[in-house]
């Protein structure tokens, strides 16, 4: 089964959504790490097929030439994966306002990395499952790789899920930018899912 | 969630379920603390009910704590610790004393935000022991790196093989190729090696061939790569080397390796070796090409009476 492309309008309804999603992601970061956060309009787009890889290099291009990325499974009656992508600084200067500054080791940059990709998934996909009237829970988040080429770490992707929802939104914080890329795979019956709340969330306005 | 039991059967399974479960408020006062965390911490309920978490385990990472619970509280937001990067939150005694080969329990832990029946923010911390999972994580990695050492190396010898040398001169060469600089390539055959195997037998050909690379080893730098190219072949990738630098060296590894015989089974057996230079110069398009120009001065010095070093010349 191929399922039907969202139309304009159901679109334009997403991105409301998305926007007001990432707007209470935004918020939530400020008010944990109290600071100003400013968050860009983030810019959703639908990708789909073989030259996936293309695209999202596109869109990020001219950022880094070495990506941090880390993958988090959402399931219930949204169910899909996110991969959050970083370029080289990662999201190092959030360390402090984490409450990583004491620690060390190997691990800790990588988990800092965990933190603020469960935090802005999370804070990201609730507001937007809440909109809808949708559950919505989360797997622990894994991380995919460091420092590597994006193509190394988008390979691997299971090509029977063919329409994937691209979140870009960049950051910036008093403490300095950081911006991260949220590539979104939703599975068919998620996105029929994700249609039927459009509608509803359309008529209730 | 509907549920048939009443409380007392699900603060029996809360209690005795073989994960950690143990709910704190805001300030770390412990609320809950299952038969899972007593067992393993040693401490029981009675003694950590009410009391600070901090407190009466010092040894817990004190402010990322404190963010973690107030950043869960804050966003009502399920938040994750996995082993791979934090161990284990609580130093537990692992439950392999026989099989061993840790030291502490692995642990992935949530962290889940909920409303106390008061209206208080609490939050409960699940612990799962993922010991095993660690294990053999840790023995995949260990297997896989094991492997990758074993096809870079060549197994008499231990030095690199052929097919890593010429990956890593291929490298080499295109970086010359685009940013300029010095690359040479020095072979070594050693001299009458089939007469050892044939007076002495191959397991003295095998110690001298193995006492040659300990040698080379030795004195070459760590940026350099001595591979076995054949038989009694070696190659060694000099990056950042001109025709000077690496005649010193070659003379230096000719010297060290005709300098004192090999001792094998009482006998001692004399080795030399015949070596070939070649500089990469612009002009020359392939890095094969520079094993090539190595291999004729190789030859060369063979022609010329064995045990001396001899750089290819474009000239000739």
């Amino acid at each position: 089964m191929r399922i039907e492309p969202l139309n304009e309008e159901e679109n334009e309804i997403l991105q409301e959504v998305i926007n007001i999603g990432m707007g209470q992601a935004g918020a939530s970061l400020a008010k944990l790490l109290d600071v100003f956060v400013n968050l860009s309009v983030p810019r959703a787009l639908w990708v789909s097929g073989d030259d996936f890889i293309d695209q999202v290099s596109g869109l990020v291009a001219g950022y880094s030439d070495s990506w941090a990325g880390v993958r988090q499974a959402f399931y219930n009656q949204l169910e899909g994966e996110t991969f959050a992508i970083y370029g080289a600084n990662g999201c190092k200067q959030l360390a402090e306002l984490m409450g990583y500054e004491n620690e060390s080791g190997d691990g800790v940059e990588e988990e800092l990395l965990l933190d603020v990709t469960n935090i802005l998934v999370g804070a990201c996909l609730v507001g937007v499952a809440n909109q809808l009237g949708k559950k919505l829970d989360f797997v622990a988040p894994t991380l995919v790789g460091v420092g590597k080429p994006l193509e190394d770490l988008l390979v691997g992707r299971d090509m029977e899920w063919v329409q994937c929802l691209l979140i870009e939104v960049n950051f910036c914080l008093e403490e300095g930018d950081f911006s991260c890329h949220l590539v979104m795979l939703m599975s068919e019956d998620s996105i029929e899912q994700l249609r039927g709340g459009l509608l509803d969330f359309m008529e209730s306005y | 969630m509907t549920v048939a039991l009443g409380d007392s059967s699900l603060g029996y399974i809360i209690d005795r379920v073989d994960v950690g479960i143990l709910v704190v408020t805001a300030n770390l006062d412990v609320v809950l603390w299952n038969r899972f965390m007593a067992a393993h911490s040693g401490v029981n309920a009675d003694a950590v009910m009410g009391n600070n978490l901090l407190s009466l385990f010092p040894d817990l990472p004190a402010k990322w704590l404190q963010q973690k619970v107030k950043s869960v509280n804050l966003l009502k937001n399920f938040a994750f610790t996995s082993w791979q990067q934090r161990p284990y939150l609580f130093r537990f005694k692992h439950h392999r004393p026989i099989s061993g080969g840790v030291t502490h329990m692995y642990q992935n832990c949530t962290f889940i935000p909920f409303d106390g029946d008061d209206g208080q923010s609490l939050v409960c911390i699940t612990l799962f022991d993922v010991t095993d999972t660690a294990i053999s994580h840790q023995e995949v990695r260990k297997a896989h790196a094991e492997l990758e050492d074993l096809s870079v190396r060549d197994p008499l010898t231990g030095v690199y093989n052929r097919r890593f040398m010429e990956v890593e001169l291929d490298k080499e060469f295109k970086r010359v190729v685009r940013h300029g600089g010095n690359l040479s390539v020095l072979f070594l055959d050693l001299d009458f090696f089939k007469k050892v195997n044939d007076t002495y037998g191959h397991q003295a050909g095998d110690q001298v061939l193995i006492e040659a690379t300990l040698r080379i080893t030795k004195i070459i730098r760590a940026t350099d790569y001595l591979a076995r190219y054949g038989g009694e072949e070696f190659a060694i990738v000099l990056p950042e080397t001109d025709k000077k630098g690496g005649l010193i060296l070659a003379e230096r590894i000719r010297a060290i390796l005709a300098g004192s015989p090999v001792i094998h089974n009482g006998h001692a057996i004399s080795m030399s070796a015949s070596l070939g230079l070649s500089q990469y110069y612009e002009g020359v398009d392939k890095y094969e090409t520079l094993l090539d120009h190595s291999d004729q001065a190789v030859y060369m010095a063979k022609e010329q009476g064995r045990n001396r070093v001899v750089c290819y010349s474009p000239d000739n």
